[in-house]
């Protein structure tokens, strides 16, 4: 009735890739089943005629070592060395990215340097100062068109917080 | 055998150090084994050789993050089972596969020939022992791919299901079953062919 789950252990038993504890199991099995132990004659058979043949299958492959180390070797140098009009077109085109970098990004940072005195205001700006002297009056002009709502939210001011 | 017992894992060291050197002998050392474990998953003697030397090439690439986890021979076995197993679930590859070694004059007349020196046996023994060759070869590429390479670096390799099951990345008790059921499908192919 158990025969199936001995079965199922005898290639690893054969093998010698079984626990101590069930190597014991299966052998006593074996003991007492003469079904499982002619079984198991037929497994050990297969596996030595399987280890004679597909060793000799291994030794017929008659593979070239030489021919394939040469040809790995001139993958490898392949590899490590570039291509000169690579190499030439790789730093062509890093050098045509940064100018591209730079053509964009220096007018987005103009203000910046403005403001930190690096370079000097458009001549427009240098002629009216009075223009751009109040210009953080108009921060606040989008919190005076909506004042009713930052009016609901409750504000603590020193006058309006009571006392204690 | 530790990882740093292995000397394997010594020359790999080297080559993580770029020795060259050091690459190449571990190249002649495995090339006629992994050919013939890539060979017996494929069936295909050229494709089995791109094979290897892609499992080389990836190898040297990786060099940089190699860690000496475990034997060479283990993450070599590793490298090149997947490339294999992952070739021969192509669709186009089943169709390859199908012709076998008969196709292939060369191996053929060297193993007749092997065969033949073998003990100095009668002709008939020689072509008896021939066919078996044969039809291990028809039976083993039938079998699926997983199960080849298990049962390979089992018998053939001389590995432990414990090393097999690094090799192909799975558990012990996974290689236990795919080895069963490889002997197995043999055992019936074999009855079926006699």
């Amino acid at each position: 009735m158990w025969c199936w789950w001995f079965r199922r252990d005898l290639t690893a038993l054969v093998d010698g890739e079984l626990s101590p504890t069930r190597a014991a199991a299966v052998r006593s099995h074996l003991f007492h089943c003469p079904h499982c132990a002619a079984f198991q004659e037929e497994v050990a058979r297969c596996v030595a005629q399987q280890r004679r043949l597909l060793a000799l299958v291994a030794e017929t492959a008659d593979i070239d070592a030489e021919r394939l180390g040469r040809s790995l070797a001139a993958r490898l140098d392949k590899e490590r060395v570039p291509p000169r009009r690579w190499a030439l077109a790789s730093r062509l085109a890093v050098a045509a990215a940064v100018a591209g970098a730079l053509l964009v990004l220096v007018p987005a940072l103009n203000p910046l340097l403005i403001a930190a005195g690096v370079a000097d205001p458009p001549p427009v700006v240098a002629e009216k100062p009075d223009l751009f002297r109040d210009y953080t009056l108009f921060e606040h002009l989008d919190a005076l068109e909506h004042f009713e709502t930052v009016q609901a939210v409750p504000l603590e001011t020193p006058e309006t917080a009571p006392n204690g | 055998m530790k990882p740093d017992e292995d000397p394997d894992v010594q020359l790999m060291l080297a080559v993580q150090r770029d020795d060259r050197a050091a690459f190449e002998a571990l190249f002649r050392k495995y090339v006629r084994q992994v050919t013939g474990f890539a060979l017996s998953i494929v069936g295909s003697r050229m494709r089995a050789e791109e094979l290897v030397q892609e499992a080389f090439l990836q190898i040297y690439r990786a060099r940089r993050r190699y860690q000496p986890r475990a034997r060479f021979a283990t993450w070599l076995y590793r490298v090149v089972a997947n490339l294999c197993v992952s070739e021969s679930r192509r669709p186009e590859h089943r169709v390859i596969q199908r012709p076998l070694p008969q196709t292939e004059g060369s191996a053929e007349e060297s193993s007749t020939a092997m065969v033949a020196d073998a003990g100095g046996r009668s002709s008939e023994d020689n072509v008896l022992a021939q066919e078996d060759l044969h039809r291990m070869r028809v039976a083993l590429l039938q079998l699926p791919p997983q199960q080849r390479a298990a049962l390979w670096l089992a018998r053939v390799e001389g590995l432990s299901y414990a090393e097999v099951a690094r090799s192909l990345g799975c558990s012990v008790s996974a290689v236990k079953s795919l080895i069963h059921r490889a002997t197995a499908s043999l055992r019936e192919r074999w009855g079926e062919g006699a």
